[in-house]
């Protein structure tokens, strides 16, 4: 996803730069232990590691045996993250993913004493793989809508706060949809990425052949640990942003709205364009870009690389959009080719 | 940005140049080279001060800079946030300034191929182009108006039928010695011969068409008012034993009717007064009968011309109240009314206001027996108004031609067997029907208004239809027959060189001298044989009864009128039979070119015109099985 680039030290601002290649070497030192294991999908995992950094989630999209939950996995051992997959099914409950209260009896013979206490569900973890998300009933889907976007989970009377950094990685098969149910947008919403996951190509599958049918299956050693990864998001967030260039994802953003977009495309075929989360995501995906490269602030076309992934599942389009085939993907491509870096 | 500036300057200097060069060549002044090109030099100079004036702004340097490093805006990031003392900003600007220290202005901005090029190159073709035009001379430069376009020729025998149609009214005119057909027999042939020279165009010709079709309308209408009138008075005079001798002289329809009615009457007051004046009151009674009823068609007819949009359609059909024609019905039913009373009172004016009722009763058939050539009229003016509208009479085409013939006539006749010769001066005044028919001879198809005589033949007159056929010949195999009346008539009525030649004759004379005037133009043409078919109303089948006595009496067995299958049996039955008759071909056939003619005037949408012509595709006649 990110080229090297020559960087010329400043020499007067030596911690920021040193920050700055820290958190540069740190993502490629990640990138490379996931690629031990994961053979090829390298965007994938970028964008995934982008997503991570960025406080966010994200939406992985592809037909099964493509290492989705292969990349999940690799990630957290990676990180050395708490792992848990949630294998979402329709009679999967929301206690089952959240947590219930159980009576739990304590004390000595005689003098039991009963109490309710809370039983954490999967979803106490870093690192959440929902496999299959589109296959549990809203309601289930739709308890996780708190914890993604409030870090924390509420039971009965109780919330309990999850453990930084938490960071929910679902997946969902495009092809079988019978009795499926579509996420809701305001699920869609708080994914960062909705990423796609394509067939590897020949080479890949080649490699791929080569690690999973021998009798050794390569090792993932922890490369980051919790506090730095902390410390990495942390720093995304102080990357300044020029004025003109979030100007430019402003106005990418309203663009993609039909009442507001000069795009002959998103006029005819979109219903509701995207909300400001998925400005949010763009800015942060950008800055995250920036910092891979080993810049100070993002640039226009940080803004154009993470547009799609970050606006895909943002657009939702109109019967005439649905009727014509049109994906969201051709809509973000068309404003991003319509509207100017800088305004006229 | 000056050499750019420039460059959009010479451009916009040599468009404005050579427009100058060119307007002063078409005005036939010559511009030299030095003053163009003068222009361009100015131009181009301006340009280039003020683009060369122009400030860059910071931020469009900072584009440039970053585009000359590695298009990721660091220095223009640098720019905006150069006032943020967070550490990263500090990195930013520093690692900006360090990057942007190693371009040089050539380097940031590099040479590149001026924008306004194309702009230059057109505006210098233009000024070349206007430069190598010739410069026009002052004497080119006199407006001539151009010539009028020349209208399309008339297609030949374009007006033939026109002309027929004239000939016709006049001779109904001059038969009926009705002094309105007369007149516009006259006027539209006047209208005709202006036509064909070229004289009168299409619009003005249009107009003076509708205005004739009006009046003819309104005649057509006074005329039918008169007929009802008079059948009503004929009526009421045939129901009295003392004057049914007046009634039927009224109908014997031999010219001399009036007198005749005259005598009758006078008589009838003389003999017997008082039968007299209740059949003349009757008759007052009828005449006011009508009357009325034409006041309730004018009423009506009002109406209707407040409802409808097209005013100059079907309602000039109905006349005034209070009409010259009104007026003249109304002091006839007083006359009778007056009459009568003379005659119940035993006044010894009697008889002599009876014999003037007389005369008044039989001028009022004649007026009504000329309704029918009105209404003839009416339609062809109207007919040949949509052949106008519709450019047919420049195109000439044989098709509307034959569409009009029928539409004149009024009616779908098809069973014309008889083959006309032009014979000018035997044929009688026949009404037949045929058009077009196929081969046969005028011995048959006795019907209609053919007054033949033939005695002893099996028939005598084949009737005119075509466009140049003459009256009907006598049947081969007929004896002794002889011409109808209308010859005799014609004879009597006119002569290339009559009275009415003159400008200022009556109505009737000069179309009594148009009608000579045709005469002679078809006697003219009257060795060639006619190609006109028609359907010959010819005489007694047999011939004249000859002078033998028998016990047997001769009887005509008459065609049945519409013999067999109606039309809508015609088509009923085609639709059971896979559209393959041979009578629903002619039906088809008909009906098709009525709704061509339709399709054709009227604004149907071009979804409702595919519709129609796709039905009448699906219903078209099959080959095949056909049978009668």
């Amino acid at each position: 996803m990110t080229a090297p680039a020559d960087r010329i030290s400043p020499p007067g601002g030596e911690p920021a730069a040193a920050a700055v290649a820290g958190f540069r070497t740190d993502v490629e030192r990640l990138l490379v232990e996931i690629a031990r294991r994961m053979v090829g999908q390298t965007d994938i995992a970028g964008a995934v590691v982008s997503a991570l950094l960025s406080g966010g989630h994200v939406l992985l999209e592809g037909v099964p045996g493509l290492g989705k939950t292969l990349l999940v996995r690799t990630l957290a051992e990676a990180l050395d993250l708490a792992f848990s997959r949630i294998q979402f099914t329709p009679d999967l409950m929301p206690a089952d993913v959240l947590g219930t209260n159980l009576i739990v009896e304590a004390g000595q013979p005689g003098e039991v004493q009963r109490r309710f206490e809370f039983q954490r569900g999967p979803i106490f973890a870093h690192v959440v793989l929902a496999d299959e998300i589109n296959r549990a009933t809203p309601k289930t889907q739709s308890a996780l809508l708190e914890a993604m976007q409030e870090q924390s989970v509420t039971v009965g009377k109780q919330t309990y706060a999850l453990p930084p950094p938490f960071f929910v990685l679902a997946t969902q098969n495009p092809i079988e949809m019978e009795g499926t149910y579509p996420l809701p947008e305001a699920q869609l919403d708080r994914f960062t990425f909705k990423l796609r996951v394509d067939s590897p190509a020949r080479a890949e599958l080649h490699g791929i052949l080569d690690r999973t049918t021998g009798s050794e299956e390569p090792a993932v050693r922890p490369v980051l640990g919790r506090e730095r990864l902390l410390e990495m998001r942390a720093l995304v967030r102080q990357v300044p942003v020029a004025r003109p260039v979030q100007d430019y994802a402003v106005r990418l953003i309203e663009a993609t709205h039909p009442t507001r977009s000069s795009v002959a495309e998103v006029k005819r075929f979109v219903r509701y364009g995207s909300s400001p989360r998925g400005a949010q995501s763009v800015m942060l995906a950008a800055k995250i870009e920036a910092l891979r490269d080993g810049r100070f602030a993002p640039s226009f076309a940080d803004v154009r690389r993470v547009a799609l992934p970050a606006l895909r599942h943002r657009v939702l389009l109109n019967f005439d959009g649905e009727a014509e085939g049109v994906t969201a993907d051709a809509v973000v491509d068309a404003v991003l080719a319509a509207l100017p870096e800088l305004p006229r | 940005m000056a050499l750019e500036g420039a460059v959009v300057g010479a451009a916009c200097g040599a468009v404005a140049g050579g427009g100058a060069v060119l307007i002063a060549h078409l005005g036939g002044r010559v511009a030299g080279t030095a003053a163009p090109l003068a222009l361009v030099a100015a131009a181009a100079a301006a340009g280039a001060v003020m683009r060369g004036a122009r400030r860059v702004s910071l931020a469009s340097c900072a584009r440039f800079a970053d585009a000359a490093l590695d298009r990721q805006d660091r220095v223009l990031s640098a720019y905006f946030l150069r006032d943020q003392q967070t550490p990263m900003a500090r990195a930013l600007v520093v690692d900006a300034a360090a990057r942007a220290r190693t371009l040089t202005p050539g380097g940031a901005v590099a040479p590149r191929k001026p924008k306004g090029l194309p702009a230059l190159a057109v505006g210098a073709a233009l000024l070349a182009a206007a430069a190598l035009a010739p410069v026009r001379s002052r004497a080119a430069r006199v407006l001539v108006a151009p010539p009028p376009a020349p209208a399309a020729p008339l297609a030949r025998g374009a007006l033939d039928v026109e002309r027929d149609e004239v000939r016709r009214a006049a001779a109904a005119a001059s038969a009926l010695e009705d002094e309105r057909l007369a007149k516009l027999a006259v006027d539209l042939d006047e209208t005709l011969r202006r036509l064909a020279a070229g004289k009168l165009s299409d619009g003005d010709a249009l107009d003076t068409l509708a205005a004739l079709q009006r009046q003819a309308a309104e005649a057509a209408a006074e005329a039918a008012r008169d007929a009802k009138a008079f059948e009503a008075a004929e009526k009421a005079l045939s129901a009295e034993a003392a004057t049914r001798g007046a009634g039927e002289a009224l109908t014997a329809q031999d010219g001399d009717n009036g007198e005749r009615a005259r005598a009758a009457l006078g008589a009838a007051a003389a003999d017997k007064p008082t039968e007299t004046a209740r059949a003349l009151a009757a008759a007052a009674r009828g005449v006011a009968s009508a009357l009325g009823q034409s006041n309730d068609a004018a009423n009506d007819g009002e109406a209707q011309r407040r409802l409808a949009r097209d005013g100059d359609k079907g309602n000039a059909a109905a006349p005034h109240k209070d009409s010259p024609g009104d007026r003249r019905l109304e002091r006839l039913e007083r006359n009778l009314d007056e009459t009568a009373g003379a005659c119940r009172d035993g006044d010894p004016s009697c008889r002599s206001q009876a014999e003037r009722r007389g005369d008044d009763l039989g001028q009022l058939g004649k007026r009504g027996a000329s309704a029918e050539s009105l209404r003839r009229l009416e339609r062809a003016l109207g007919q040949m108004r949509e052949r106008i509208g519709r450019g047919e009479m420049r195109s000439g085409g044989e098709e509307a031609m034959r569409g009009f013939e029928r539409a004149a006539r009024g009616d779908n006749g098809q069973s014309g067997e008889g083959r006309g010769q032009r014979q000018s001066g035997q044929g009688g005044e026949q009404q037949g029907d045929g058009v077009s028919g196929g081969e046969g001879s005028g011995q048959t198809q006795a019907d209609a208004n053919g007054d033949g005589d033939g005695k002893a033949g099996k028939g005598d007159k084949g009737e005119k239809t075509g466009k140049n056929g003459g009256d009907g010949r006598s049947g081969e195999t007929g004896q002794n027959g002889k011409g109808g009346k209308g010859s005799s008539q014609r004879q009597a009525n006119g002569s290339p060189s009559g009275e009415g030649d003159g400008e200022g004759g009556s109505a009737l004379a000069r179309a009594a001298a148009l009608l000579a005037e045709r005469e002679a133009e078809e006697t003219a043409a009257s060795n060639t044989p006619g190609e006109g078919q028609g359907n010959g109303a010819g005489g007694a089948p047999l011939g004249k009864r000859g002078e033998m006595q028998t016990r047997g009496h001769e009887t005509e067995a008459r065609v049945a009128n519409g013999a067999g299958p109606n039309r809508a049996q015609v088509i009923g039955g085609a639709a059971d039979r896979g559209f393959a008759q041979r009578d629903y071909a002619r039906v088809f056939a008909d009906y098709q070119a009525a709704v061509e003619d339709a399709l054709a005037t009227t604004a149907v949408p071009e979804g409702r015109r595919y519709v129609v012509r796709r039905y009448f595709d699906l219903i078209r006649p099959r080959p095949g099985k056909a049978h009668k």
